[in-house]
């Protein structure tokens, strides 16, 4: 890993407990479970110091206000951002959320597209969606309508905010 | 917008825990989510719309791709295409202009001197230039009739789409044509009723 010229030396004296890698959706939530269970946890990215506000320079700019309506040049997708470009959320607005694949190449020895971020936060900064949690009705709605498996039906709802999974 | 947002916030949540089905249909609940989303959201789009506009100007516009005549020959192109009615048409929205980006910026350069030298032909073929508006709209329905029973024309084919495209991502063509309101003003509970037009998103 390179270190940027004006990065502040890490020395590290004290172990830590755990450290995780990537500070996104996985990662952060990973984190915090490790926190909360009193672990010393050192937290690694890299990339664009991400300020909220001041790190949106295109969120909610309407299409006409981007040069090419949101065309990214194709030449440049290809030379810079050949793989990046194949996700969905990639456009003239995004580009600059990913990594250039050119500088940051990695091996493919199966067919990997690998989307990554550009900056501390991850992609989580880059979906700009929301979950709805699902209600009750919808676990047994194939079935009142006579379709699909039993099983669903026989879950249970777990209380609003229920981590399905522990980092034990 | 805190007092709506709150005011929102409190309606969605006090609704779905009274369980009342008439209180509040699925609509109405994510409309008021959006304006709790839009409250959190006001900053960065404020200054998005207060931010200023890159589209090109009209004004002394000097195309980098095409030569004045084809942007001219464009220009009253695309206005047949998308003409003007009680909205502007697709000249005002300067979508002629905004395909001189294109050519130049967005395609590959031997792709778009390629169209253009097509088009010049295409142009030169139909004689574009000596056939007044009315002349020239007959021309592109019987060139678009063509088409749409197979006949091959890229030129036309890629025309009719960047025109279609440009016109609704351009300013006119998103809020003139289609309504766009952003979240902050977004009007709730609004009849069915008074939607007269497409919403740009």
């Amino acid at each position: 890993m390179s270190t940027q010229p004006n990065a502040p030396a890490l020395h590290v004296r004290k172990p830590f407990d755990a450290i995780v890698v990537g500070s996104g959706m996985t990662g952060g939530m990973a984190a915090k479970e490790l926190c909360e269970k009193g672990l010393k946890t050192l937290v690694l990215d890299r990339g664009v110091a991400f300020e909220h506000g001041t790190s949106f320079v295109t969120e909610h700019k309407p299409a006409w206000e981007l040069p090419r309506h949101g065309r990214v040049p194709i030449e440049e997708q290809k030379t810079e951002q050949a793989i990046q470009s194949k996700v969905y959320l990639y456009d003239e607005a995004t580009k600059h959320l990913f990594v250039n694949d050119r500088e940051q190449p990695y091996v493919q020895e199966k067919s990997f597209d690998w989307i990554r971020a550009n900056q501390v936060g991850g992609r989580s900064l880059m979906w700009a969606r929301q979950v709805y949690r699902l209600g009750a009705h919808d676990f047994r709605a194939n079935q009142e309508d006579g379709h699909g498996v039993i099983g669903l039906s026989a879950m249970t709802m777990l209380p609003h905010g229920t981590i399905m999974w522990s980092a034990t | 917008m805190g007092s709506p947002a709150t005011l929102g916030a409190v309606t969605l949540v006090n609704d779905i825990r009274s369980n009342n089905p008439i209180a509040m249909d699925r609509r109405t609940a994510i409309s008021r989510l959006g304006i709790m989303l839009g409250g959190t959201l006001s900053a960065s789009t404020l200054s998005a719309l207060v931010s200023g506009c890159t589209a090109p100007p009209a004004e002394g516009f000097v195309p980098r791709l095409l030569t004045k005549n084809q942007l001219n020959q464009l220009g009253r192109i695309v206005d047949l295409i998308i003409p003007d009615t009680d909205t502007p048409g697709a000249r005002k929205a300067g979508v002629h202009r905004f395909i001189d980006t294109l050519l130049a910026e967005y395609l590959p350069s031997a792709e778009a001197r390629s169209f253009a030298g097509r088009f010049d032909e295409w142009a030169e073929g139909h004689g574009v230039d000596d056939l007044d508006d009315e002349q020239l709209k007959d021309l592109l329905e019987s060139v678009d009739g063509q088409w749409a029973s197979g006949a091959e024309d890229t030129v036309w084919a890629q025309l009719k789409s960047w025109t279609v495209s440009g016109y609704y991502t351009s300013e006119i063509g998103m809020t003139q044509e289609l309504r766009m309101l952003p979240f902050t003003e977004a009007r709730m509970d609004m009849p069915r009723s008074e939607v007269e037009r497409t919403w740009a998103n």
